[in-house]
């Protein structure tokens, strides 16, 4: 399995757009490491790190303005969050401007120190915080009078960052294909074209954005990029009003809440590949929810989704969480989908043998501890198995925690029964049941399960027993398996939170399902629910459903170690 | 002598901007149900959002106590049987009212419920529903919550509350409801229909009394004019916007409180109806004063007091 999240990490990611005609649209992260302009400001952010004041200075010819430069970057307050104190690494920040005292700051301009004039305002903003600090600086008495620093806040941008913006926005092919210009064309109607930079946000990321904004007739094209990342985030079409200013900021979150609500909420998409054919969409409580999933034009599920994501902490008797994940607005969801789903092929041993379907949830403050991050991953083989998964990627409330994620498998068919393989023999459930797959060792043969109908055509389950997991952990799962009531609300429509969080045996929610009067099973309509545990861990090396940030060239990147959970199925050869 | 007439000068002042603006929910009494407890009568507070403590708690005011796991606090049994609480009024007999308001998930706060306001008896502490709002039967989907704010008008002891229960991404079925609590049955006096509220204040205004609420759809704040009876009458008006402000710029007012100076504060919140609830609190605090002259609020000041720096 390890091959998995090799190819997991190692794929080329191909998103596919539901829709072309868009107001909004999230673009995959671009490659503009070989810009020439974005290499000389990486050259100069490496260069600055190596230093004790890790400060881009405003670029500027005023020797006045470099030395208040020089004396306000000296001063210890102002300098409060040049390293990371934990990790002894060095913060990037960068002053974005340097002000002689206007008469406006009358608070500042009334001190005793600024009486005689030759005052500054500095700016400074700290990328990996998202901070702003100020300082007044008395450049007479070479001295700096005050210095406040404010979370969650940017400073007007330098020009240098206004133009290296708009640089950006326009290496996108996106941009370009929104604004319908070839390449040949590019720099005489970009050139032509009326060109803004607009305030924007990005309120998740907590980084600096800001709006490149291209007025095309009576329509603006926002294009948000982030600052910090060097990145274009996403583009928006937006009606301009009567005197030609758009009607409203668009950030970073409307952005994402936008797409995402529109193309993939709203609407139901499709794939049809390698004799696959099934439809996706995202729930409001559910997670990406998989249906009418066919292979061959044989039915092979009425649906799957993730119907709960429960974590226990064993350190805190009681305390956890019971997670709904889902669509970003008008949901019912706590960890949200703010990324499209992507698919991706599957490749094993450097061979495709399928593709994969993955979507991932965050909260709001992710990696940051107590806030989550969960995926749902759906592979597709190519010789008709497949595989419903999800997990974790941390970082949770501890490292003492236990995920168990609930997904629910409705196979398409009435005439289905579900056995079990005992004492080498086909067991069959009569009745709705629960078992826990405790299994010690990986069994030579791994089909444990078997779920047909009366011609046997059919899948055999087989669950995780570590064969799936880059640690080797089983998902020791619950797995039940109930009726699938037609008139009756078990969970075929958006199911709200079936279970609390800190039941640590197997009531998580599907025994509601099947007590006190379990129902016959034997040729029925049937769903399974599959509960893996998934244990997190931050032993260095062993690190599982487990997120840390760390700083690379002055601001914070996350390494994520995902731990997925599910079950493989794979058809019965008749 | 000169600091006597400055002091009667501040006071003048004072009293000036007291006049101008006041909050109308100054009567909160004690409930004598704390005497038993060891709860600090003194400096204790009321709080339905503490980080290991569902529903409603009384605790004693300082750091050792608040979001610690094991705090000494007085929870009467029938305060945590309504799944999670959002915003609470205690009148001058020590009742307490408060709304269900979903948190994270809402496993124990059923939609169904989430359209009852509930009231706890000022001498038993006993929380049982006081009145079931009007709603569709039908359930609406991806909406998980119902009432959203409260507030109580110690003057005319009537309740007004916020509700969207029946609310879409596409229909805006909010409802204010005014419901005098003088009768033995709680009674609806008055309401607006087809608007989505959040946060919902009386505050009198010169010898008018409004009632403002924040939009849960947009960062808008709104006064409504009450009449003598505390019903609404047809004038109202836009009063603040948020939009484009504090490190969102689209947050949402969900409460508002008029300090003792006269000035309005404004608690406004990240919500994009949904359930996620991280753990730093997505809230800013902004401060507006009213100008006589323009009949305007002025904003003062933004101050994010949760925010965090680092990891």
């Amino acid at each position: 399995m390890k091959k998995y999240f090799t190819i997991f990490t190692l794929l080329i990611t191909t998103i596919s757009f539901a829709q072309k005609n868009y107001d909004s649209k999230l673009v995959a992260k671009q490659n503009n490491k070989n810009d020439s302009l974005l290499k000389i400001r990486d050259e100069k952010i490496a260069l600055v790190l190596k230093t004790k004041t890790p400060v881009l200075l405003l670029n500027t010819n005023s020797d006045t303005l470099n030395l208040v430069q020089e004396i306000v970057i000296k001063n210890k307050i102002f300098g409060q969050y040049y390293f990371d104190e934990k990790l002894k690494e060095p913060i990037l920040s960068e002053i974005f401007g340097v002000y002689p005292l206007l008469p406006s700051n009358n608070k500042i301009k009334n001190l005793a120190a600024c009486q005689k004039g030759g005052c500054f305002r500095v700016e400074m903003y700290n990328y990996a915080y998202n901070l702003t600090t100020v300082a007044y600086v008395n450049l007479i008495e070479k001295k700096v009078i005050s210095v406040n620093h404010f979370p969650d806040a940017q400073p007007d941008l330098p020009a240098i960052l206004r133009d290296l913006a708009i640089h950006i926005a326009m290496l996108s092919a996106e941009v370009k294909e929104a604004l319908g210009v070839n390449p040949e064309q590019k720099d005489f109607v970009m050139a032509a074209t009326q060109t803004a930079l607009n305030h924007s946000r990005c309120e998740r990321s907590r980084h600096l954005c800001v709006a490149p904004t291209f007025v095309q007739n009576q329509r603006a094209l926002w294009c948000i990029v982030d600052l910090t990342e060097m990145n274009l985030i996403g583009i928006r079409w937006t009606n301009l009003g009567r005197d030609f200013i758009p009607k409203e900021m668009v950030t970073e979150r409307k952005l994402q809440n936008d797409f995402i609500t529109k193309c993939f909420c709203i609407q139901e998409n499709k794939i049809e590949k390698n004799g696959w054919d099934l439809k996706y969409s995202l729930t409001s409580s559910d997670g990406l929810r998989i249906g009418d999933v066919k292979y061959k034009n044989n039915s092979i599920l009425t649906s799957a989704k993730l119907v709960d994501m429960h974590v226990v902490y064993s350190k805190t008797d009681g305390f956890g969480y019971s997670d709904a994940i889902g669509c970003p607005e008008f949901s019912e969801s706590a960890v949200l989908a703010i990324e499209p789903p992507v698919i991706s092929d599957l490749t094993i041993n450097n061979s495709t043998v399928g593709f994969v379907l993955e979507q991932k949830f965050y909260s709001q403050n992710w990696p940051k501890p107590c806030n989550y991050s969960y995926i749902q991953r759906y592979e597709f083989y190519n010789d008709g198995s497949f595989r419903v998964a999800g997990g974790s990627i941390g970082r949770g409330c501890g490292n003492d925690g236990m995920y168990r994620p609930v997904f629910r498998i409705a196979f398409a068919g009435n005439k289905n029964s579900f056995y079990e393989m005992k004492e080498n023999k086909w067991q069959k459930w009569k009745k709705e049941k629960w078992q826990l797959c405790d299994f010690a060792t990986s069994p030579k043969k791994p089909e444990r399960f078997k779920l047909c109908d009366t011609s046997n055509f059919g899948y055999y389950m087989i669950p995780n027993m570590g064969q799936f997991s880059i640690n080797k952990a089983s998902d020791n799962a619950y797995v039940y398996v109930t009726l699938n009531h037609i008139k009756k609300e078990e969970g075929e429509n958006d199911l709200n939170t079936i279970g609390p969080c800190c039941n640590t045996d197997y009531k998580q929610g599907p025994e509601k399902f099947i007590e006190p009067n379990p129902e016959n099973i034997s040729d029925k309509s049937l769903v399974v629910w599959y509960v893996p545990q998934l244990k997190n861990d931050d032993t260095p090396g062993k690190e599982n459903c487990w997120a840390k940030a760390s700083l690379v060239n002055g601001t914070y990147k996350t390494t994520i170690f995902p731990c997925l959970g599910g079950p493989k199925f794979t058809p019965i050869k008749r | 002598m000169k600091k006597l007439i400055l002091l009667l000068l501040c006071i003048g002042i004072f009293m000036k901007v007291n006049a101008q603006i006041s909050s109308l929910n100054n009567c909160k009494a004690t409930p004598l149900y704390l005497l038993k407890t060891k709860i600090d009568l003194k400096n204790y507070i009321i709080t339905t959002s503490d980080r290991f403590h569902k529903g409603l708690i009384f605790a004693n005011n300082d750091s050792a106590t608040l979001n610690q796991k094991n705090p000494y606090f007085f929870q009467h049994v029938t305060w945590k049987k309504y799944g999670y609480l959002g915003g609470f009024v205690v009148n001058e007999k020590a009742e307490i009212y408060t709304i269900p308001v979903p948190t994270i998930n809402s496993l124990e706060n059923l939609k169904e419920n989430q359209n009852t306001i509930l009231k706890a008896d000022s001498k038993t502490g006993d929380m049982q529903p006081f009145i079931v709002l009007p709603s569709n039967k039908l359930l609406v989907k991806g909406n998980a919550f119902g009432l959203l704010g409260i507030f109580y008008d110690c003057n005319s002891k009537i309740l007004y509350a916020t509700t969207v229960y029946n609310s879409t991404r596409l229909e805006e079925k909010g409802v204010i409801y005014a419901i005098d609590t003088k009768p033995t049955i709680p009674e609806i006096i008055d309401s607006i229909t087809n608007i989505d509220a959040f946060g919902v204040s009386v505050i009198k205004i010169k010898n008018s009394k409004i009632l403002f609420y924040g939009s849960a759809r947009n960062s808008t704040v709104t006064g409504v004019v009450l009449d003598s009876l505390g019903k609404f009458t047809n004038k109202k008006r836009v009063a603040i916007s948020l939009e484009n402000l504090g490190p969102r710029g689209d947050d949402k007012c969900r409460k508002m409180k008029v300090t003792d100076s006269g000035e309005l504060i404004v608690y406004g919140v990240e919500f994009n109806w949904n359930l996620t609830a991280p753990t730093d609190r997505q809230e800013s605090e902004y401060t507006f004063e009213w100008d006589e002259a323009s009949s305007n609020f002025q904003l003062l000041n933004i101050t994010n007091p949760h925010a965090i720096i680092g990891y």
